[in-house]
């Protein structure tokens, strides 16, 4: 255990070095996460009622999702170069695939019969996604959040690669230098991030999620939804 | 009588290919009257409810309410003053039991106080008592009082019409008898004009003020159940309604419509089992079996005698053959 | 849907928990006594080679991973306990059988060159071999030979100083440095350095023509004052843990000034790419990289002999070099060829836009200079 003390003496020493990775780090995961799911909500809304395009969108999305987010990046260096920018996009298009595919499938997931009634009550399109359709499909849609965070926030270490910075600096100089105390100097924010983050989306999504009789906190909480 | 729904030539093709769905359907549905749409599955008869909303468009004809054509109408508008109960009922699961209730209400622009009011108001007469039903969610509630919500959020906007899809088809029998006598004690007091769509015949019988029988497409016959039970326009309505079913036919007809005038002078019968008015025959026939009576009192809500029911009425109405392919009154 | 979330705390969870395993699986947290030294060394490096083979194969390779960090603690966890067991029993075997010998190299070209070289002349000297070339970075080399693994492959005296031995105050006389760290090897991991080549590959710094024209840059000093108004792409090493002895911060304390305008982490690899492509005005260069005339770049010297020396010998298992005593002349020979500008040369044949084959360039050099036929 000497070691987090090693590391911890590490970071004060490079204080510095530490805080601008860690807004680095911050601002690439959150920077990506927010333009996927400015982007994709929208788009997810759009597959979720058009059968064929849909398909095919998702497949491509799909198949994103197994590019590894390192070839992306080294992918996009001749294109864009290096920095903060290109590790950018290639985070963002990590975030991609779990976001647009989970709103396509929670929309997708929407009892028809609810919809129906909505439609034939009077609802107009607009009116049947936000007040029906979005809310019940709230609870997947920020499962796919909840996953590319994550999968951000531990990606963002790989930006150090083409000079995006984060805590990746640290993890790279460990690996490279041999010291594992360098290394947790990375490693122990990240994962802390990632575990935080998890949880309170986790948080996030059983508050939303449809509730199970006797939770009465939760349900006034829903019941507020627009 | 006004018109509350006209049907004007309707016709229906899906994909534009094959069978029509719906065939020229010509049909006037009376304001205040609760008609069923009846018919064996794949016989259009949802297929013309939905026209009526809008949920699909005709491909041929024209639809009036109230005597607009519904193409003039906005669809939204159109649908909002239509009540639209479903079999799945389709409540949203993650609005309480009022907010429910308070969708098409809030799209009319109702105040929050007059809403609350309406949905307090509807809740007691779907018999589900507001204090307590009011913040549940859909999840907590069974699917008979799931279906009274549906009831109650059709007629929040106190729509002219209803439009009601086998509302009580996915419920226990139990529960359907309840929710049936409640929805003809609910349209006593509404007046509502209702259009439902069945393909259970005895609750159509039950509840209709008329029946459409559909087949293929096309209406076969439109007519009060009496009617369609005594004279069935032709072997398939026979067939369907079991027309030739006596005790079916006894079920729809009150003890007022068979009753002989009381004679004041006549002092038997005063031990007689007595009926009201409104008492179908074929309860009053058990009533006279499990008496052993030849003789009925009929007596109005004030208890004076009105008339008498004789067993061999009953009998007589009874041996009437049944006349199928009678011109329609 | 349950089972994505439960995969997404799981991924979290890992993520911390290997971070702990690392933590305590580190030999550096407490000071070792002199006789378990060899051992926990040992697993040490094989733990940081396992975790640097995970990250660079990601790197280089585009192995498919989410999250370096985590494959990389993972892995470092897992072999951490394995290590001692593994290193006692392979160390056995590969003396017990006087099999091949197994050359080596780390994964960039000088060293694969420099490995090829080696293996050339053993088969010449008429020694059985077996290659591993191109096999990862300096912790999983050290690891696998301490280990048995291969038996021989070239190093750097300045590495060793640096990543492997972790010294504070290496010298900067080359030779003094050499005897330090050969001594150290033969004490610590049963390791003996050959003859060093007579070329240097220390850490220098690069800067763009244009920069070095507008600045006048010539040497190091001329560069510490103006770095204030430049960009500066860096390796990861370069700015990391040695940072204060060789690299950034020991340049700003021998030199004074050398605060950068902007200073990069970057990949290895793309040290150069950045100041080609203008992201960066200077970067970190080493002594014999290619790049430096190829990319017509301006390599300023070292004028206060503040890096460390960086030479290359063949490092040998003390059991191999006993069962072969041949090794030593054959690559002994090989050392004496290699001069500054000679393996420069090599390198460019290899990274520049020939892109030739690291074993085609090692065979030509070694027929032109007579070392084999």
């Amino acid at each position: 255990m000497d070691i987090f003390q090693k590391a911890l003496d590490y970071a004060q020493e490079h204080q510095e070095q530490f805080w601008k990775a860690t807004g680095e780090h911050l601002t690439l995961s959150f920077v990506a996460l927010a333009i996927a799911i400015v982007s994709c909500v929208p788009l997810g809304i759009l597959t979720s009622r058009f059968g064929t395009v849909a398909r095919i969108v998702i497949n491509i999305a799909s198949i994103g999702r197994v590019v590894p987010s390192i070839a992306v990046l080294l992918a996009l260096y001749p294109v864009l170069g290096l920095g903060f920018v290109p590790a950018l996009i290639a985070l963002t298009l990590l975030a991609i695939p779990p976001i647009l595919i989970n709103t396509d499938a929670g929309l997708r997931g929407v009892d028809p019969a609810t919809l129906e009634a909505a439609r034939g009550m009077g609802m107009t399109w607009f009116g049947r996604l936000w007040q029906v359709e979005l809310p019940l499909a709230l609870p997947v849609l920020i499962g796919g959040i909840r996953t590319a965070c994550v999968e951000v926030i531990a990606s963002a270490t790989l930006a150090t690669f083409i000079g995006g910075g984060g805590y990746g600096d640290f993890i790279l100089q460990g690996l490279t230098g041999n010291s594992n105390i360098v290394l947790l100097v990375g490693a122990v924010p990240v994962a802390v991030l990632a575990f935080v983050a998890e949880l309170a989306l986790g948080g996030l999504q059983r508050l939303v999620s449809p509730k199970v009789p006797g939770t009465t906190r939760l349900r006034r909480v829903v019941a507020r939804q627009p | 009588m006004t018109k509350a729904i006209v049907f004007d030539h309707i016709s229906k093709d899906f994909n534009g290919a094959g069978r029509a769905a719906v065939r020229d359907v010509n049909l006037e549905i009376i304001e205040g009257h609760l008609v069923v749409l009846l018919g064996p599955s794949g016989c259009g008869k949802t297929t013309l409810l939905k026209m009526v909303n809008r949920l699909y468009d005709p491909t041929g004809g024209r639809i009036l309410v109230g005597g607009k054509d519904i193409t003039s109408l906005k669809v939204t508008e159109l649908r909002r003053s239509i009540g639209y109960v479903i079999q799945q009922v389709g409540l949203f699961p993650h609005m309480r039991v009022d907010k429910n209730i308070a969708v098409v209400p809030e799209m009319v622009g109702w105040d929050k106080a007059r809403i609350r009011q309406r949905s307090d108001e509807l809740l007691d007469l779907v018999g589900l008592p507001a204090a307590e039903y009011r913040s549940r969610f859909p999840s907590q509630l069974s699917g008979g009082q799931q279906q009274r919500v549906g009831l109650a959020r059709a007629l929040a906007a106190d729509p002219l019409i209803m439009l009601m899809d086998e509302p009580f088809a996915a419920i226990d029998n139990i529960t359907r008898t309840r929710l049936q006598d409640e929805l003809l004690r609910i349209q006593q007091n509404v007046r509502k004009t209702i259009l439902f769509v069945t393909h259970d015949v005895e609750e159509a019988l039950k509840l209709a003020d008329e029946i459409v029988i559909m087949k293929e497409g096309e209406v076969v016959q439109y007519d009060t159940p009496l009617k369609i039970l005594s004279h069935p326009a032709n072997d398939f309505v026979a067939q369907l309604t079991g027309a030739s079913d006596v005790l079916r036919r006894l079920s729809l007809q009150p003890a007022a419509s068979l009753m002989l005038p009381w004679d004041n002078t006549r002092s038997f019968g005063l031990d007689s089992p007595t009926i009201s008015p409104g008492t179908n025959l074929r309860d009053a026939l058990s009533l006279l079996i499990s008496h052993k009576a030849e003789e009925l009192v009929v007596i109005d809500e004030e208890g004076n005698q009105v008339g008498r029911l004789p067993l061999s009425a009953i009998r007589q109405l009874a041996g009437q053959p049944v006349v199928i392919g009678a011109d329609k009154p | 849907m349950k089972r994505k979330s439960f995969a997404g705390l799981g991924l979290a969870a890992l993520l911390l928990i290997s971070v702990l395993l690392v933590a305590c699986g580190d030999p550096t947290a407490t000071p070792v006594p002199a006789a378990t030294t060899a051992a926990a060394t040992t697993a040490a490096t094989t733990a940081v080679a396992a975790t640097t083979a995970a990250a660079t194969t990601a790197a280089a390779t585009t192995a498919a991973t989410t999250a370096a960090a985590t494959t990389a603690a993972a892995t470092t966890a897992a072999t951490t306990t394995t290590a001692p067991a593994t290193t006692a029993s392979a160390a056995t075997t590969a003396a017990a059988a006087k099999g091949k010998v197994i050359v080596a190299s780390k994964d960039f070209p000088e060293s694969i060159i420099i490995g090829e070289m080696y293996a050339l002349a053993l088969e010449n000297a008429g020694i059985p071999v077996e290659r591993k070339l191109n096999l990862g970075t300096t912790a999983i080399a050290q690891a696998a030979i301490t280990k048995g693994d291969i038996s021989i492959y070239p190093e750097y005296t300045g590495t060793a100083a640096g990543p492997i031995l972790k010294l504070q105050n290496p010298p900067t006389n080359p030779k003094a440095l050499l005897d330090l760290v050969a001594g150290e090897y033969s004490k610590q991991f049963k390791l003996t350095w050959l003859d060093v080549a007579p070329y240097n590959n220390s850490n220098g710094i690069a800067v763009s023509k244009a920069v070095a024209d507008k600045y006048k840059l010539k040497v190091l000093s001329d560069l510490a004052p103006v770095a204030k108004e430049l960009r500066f792409a860096s390796n990861p090493e370069f700015i990391g843990e040695r940072s204060k002895i060789d690299g950034l911060e020991s340049l700003q304390k021998t030199y004074g000034g050398f605060v950068f305008k902007e200073t990069k982490q970057v990949d290895i690899k793309l040290r150069y790419k950045a100041v080609v492509d203008g992201n960066a005005d200077a970067c970190v260069a080493f002594g014999t990289d290619g790049e430096i005339s190829g990319y017509n770049l301006v390599w300023l010297d070292d004028d206060k002999f503040n890096f460390p020396p960086y030479q290359t010998a063949p490092v040998v298992r003390d059991d191999i070099l006993a069962a072969y005593p041949a090794i030593k002349d054959a690559l002994n020979k090989v050392s004496a060829k290699l001069t500054t500008e000679k393996i420069t040369a090599l390198n460019w044949k290899v990274s520049g836009p020939d892109k030739k084959e690291p074993a085609d360039v090692a065979k030509e050099f070694m027929k032109t200079e007579g070392l084999i036929k």
